[in-house]
């Protein structure tokens, strides 16, 4: 389990993240959820280690992650940024297989079988040998999904994936599959924490989400319980109203609706 | 248009080793003094008790076995020092324009050089030829180790942009250096200018088998260090913080890398002067041939370093003999237009 407790980070002065608590069970799918700037990805940093609180702990098992080395801590959680750079012309599969580096210093023949279905996993196969700079946002953002989907080897027990709006580039279908794709990483055994936008996206994919209102945890829980109307009014300041999703009936479905006058159109009245 | 077509390692290493013998073979052959071949490989297999060399003038046998086989040998050590370097450097800069002077090693050796030009010269000249020959390189190395070490503290040791901060200091450490050579040529007499000049534009010249003996080690050691931690550097391409969370130790990385160039490189411009563009250009055209993973990258740029410089070198001493030109010109006539060539593609592509 990741587990952060009574976590701060202020920037500056900026409280960013305020109090928080937050975990992620192997086997489990959290979507972390909240308008901007309420500390979504903020607390995504924490959880990975990248980003060190002000106060409270994170720990990965129990263990605090400041205490593990970068290597280990690499070979446990992988985290994929809303955007990565990269430097010269790798292909896609080269791409992918930067995620093993922390496995071995050379690349073995395992190396390549897991680097190979994950390029499968997220349709990339066909275009393992074109480099990475001429795929599109959508197929860019896919392929360094692999890579981190391969540094967890495809999500075994014990290991976590930690991602900052993984299918924001993607059309409808790739939303969906990848979604599901991530499910099937936690059956296997994975824990995943992941900021989503979509709210209904994240109540259908997610066992647990965790509901962020400037910089604390407004609500912790079951989709059906995070999304009440009542709630989601005050953290996202705009009207909602909650049924039953038909594509999924099981799952709540959120629609919103603003309540006060576009600025333009009551500018153009005047 | 987007599949990379990319040569094999195998392949690309078998046709640089080629060239690379290639080029030393010319390298021994060539030179005012014609010499045929049976003779230098007679000559050459010599040391290894053949007594083929037995009948042949012992002028012939100083010819190649003191000039021109030890010079070929300080060339391809010190191209493949560069061309390496140069990877290297790219890499922890993640930009292909990058040179491994940027770390500031060639400003303080070329600091070192001209101090014991010009302040320990008239000492060092009551000296014996030995420690007068040797002065130097030594100096120099060590110098541009000291500048290197000094950037790297300014940088700073953590933090977001490190390597922006070293690049920075690296910058202000160059122009620094600068200045106090400035001052030095200021005060150096005709002579002493003249001998420092020719330093810059680098040559070999002065190439002796100690001097290849003293070169080798470091040289080995940079490679060595390079070559291991090549997977990291691939993984560098994602930027510091990806890279932290991929599980490579980027403080750790950058130091290595580092101390890699003060020891090659340093040992390289020690040896043979500032010998431009190498370090630059090899590596850009070997990255674009075989692709950017620095386990093929970095012997690749070595080998084809040694090959070039090797060959510039046999050019140097021929192109206007029985003058000789400094090879520092010969690889900069070629490498700058080339350099000019991937800025432009640098700044039309987005």
């Amino acid at each position: 389990m990741i587990a952060c407790a009574g976590v701060h980070k202020s920037f500056g002065e900026r409280r960013v993240l305020d109090a928080v608590d937050a975990s992620v069970r192997p086997g489990c799918v959290v979507g972390l959820i909240g308008p901007n700037g309420a500390g979504k990805s903020t607390l995504l940093r924490v959880l990975a280690g990248e980003l060190t609180p002000d106060a409270g702990t994170v720990t990965l098992d129990g263990v605090p992650l400041k205490q593990l080395r970068v290597r280990e801590l690499a070979l446990a959680r992988a985290l994929l940024p809303q955007s990565v750079e990269l430097a010269f012309d790798f292909t896609v599969r080269e791409l992918v297989l930067l995620g093993r580096s922390a496995h071995s210093p050379v690349e073995t023949k395992a190396c390549a079988e897991v680097v190979q279905s994950c390029l499968e996993v997220v349709g990339l196969e066909r275009r393992a040998n074109d480099l990475a700079t001429s795929l599109s946002g959508g197929e860019r953002q896919r392929a360094h999904l692999a890579r981190v989907l391969a540094q967890i080897g495809l999500g075994k027990t014990g290991r976590y994936l930690v991602l900052d709006e993984p299918v924001s580039s993607q059309d409808p279908a790739w939303q969906l599959r990848l979604l599901e794709i991530l499910r099937g990483v936690a059956r296997r055994g994975a824990g995943v924490v992941m900021v989503l936008h979509d709210v209904n996206l994240a109540a259908r994919s997610c066992d647990e989400l965790v509901l962020m209102h400037e910089g604390r945890v407004a609500h912790r829980g079951v989709p059906s319980e995070a999304l009440e109307p009542a709630r989601l009014r005050e953290v996202f300041d705009v009207e909602a109203s909650v049924d039953a999703d038909p594509a999924s009936p099981s799952a709540p479905r959120v629609s919103f609706r603003l309540s006060e006058q576009n600025p333009l159109s009551a500018r153009t009245g005047a | 248009m987007a599949t990379a077509h990319r040569a094999s390692l195998r392949l690309a290493l078998a046709v640089l080793v080629a060239a690379l013998v290639a080029a030393s073979v010319v390298a021994v052959l060539v030179g005012p003094t014609s010499i045929s071949i049976w003779h230098v490989l007679a000559i050459a297999l010599d040391p290894w008790g053949t007594g083929l060399a037995a009948d042949i003038p012992a002028s012939e046998r100083v010819i190649v076995w003191s000039l021109r086989m030890p010079r070929a040998a300080l060339c391809a050590l010190v191209g493949a020092a560069l061309g390496a370097g140069g990877a290297a450097s790219q890499g922890l800069f993640r930009n292909p324009l990058a040179d491994p002077g940027l770390v500031g090693v060639s400003a303080g050796a070329t600091l070192g050089a001209a101090a014991c030009i010009v302040v320990a010269g008239p000492l060092l000249a009551t000296t014996g030829p030995w420690l007068r020959a040797l002065a130097l390189p030594i100096g120099a190395f060590l110098a541009g180790a000291a500048t290197t070490v000094l950037v790297v503290r300014l940088g700073g040791q953590a933090g977001r942009a490190a390597t922006a901060t070293v690049l920075l200091a690296g910058i202000a450490v160059n122009a620094f250096a600068g200045a106090v050579v400035g001052v030095l040529s200021h005060v150096a007499s005709d002579a002493e200018l003249r001998s420092f000049t020719f330093w810059t534009l680098g040559g070999m010249t002065s190439a002796t088998w100690t001097k290849v003996a003293l070169t080798a080690p470091f040289v080995g050691a940079s490679l060595a260090l390079l070559l291991g931690r090549a997977r990291e550097l691939d993984v560098y391409a994602l930027g510091e913080l990806d890279a932290r969370v991929t599980g490579v130790d980027v403080v750790s990385l950058r130091r290595a890398v580092i101390v890699a160039l003060a020891l090659g490189v340093g040992a390289a411009v020690a040896a043979a002067g500032l010998v431009g563009f190498v370090g630059l250009v090899i590596p850009h055209v070997v990255r674009l041939w075989i692709g950017p993973r620095h386990a093929g990258l970095v012997p690749a740029s070595a080998v084809a370093g040694a090959a070039l410089l090797v060959a510039s070198d046999a050019v140097a001493r021929t192109a206007l003999a029985p003058a000789e030109l400094p090879v520092g010109l010969i690889t900069a006539a070629i490498g700058a237009p080339f350099f000019l060539h991937l800025l432009r593609r640098q700044v039309r592509s987005p």
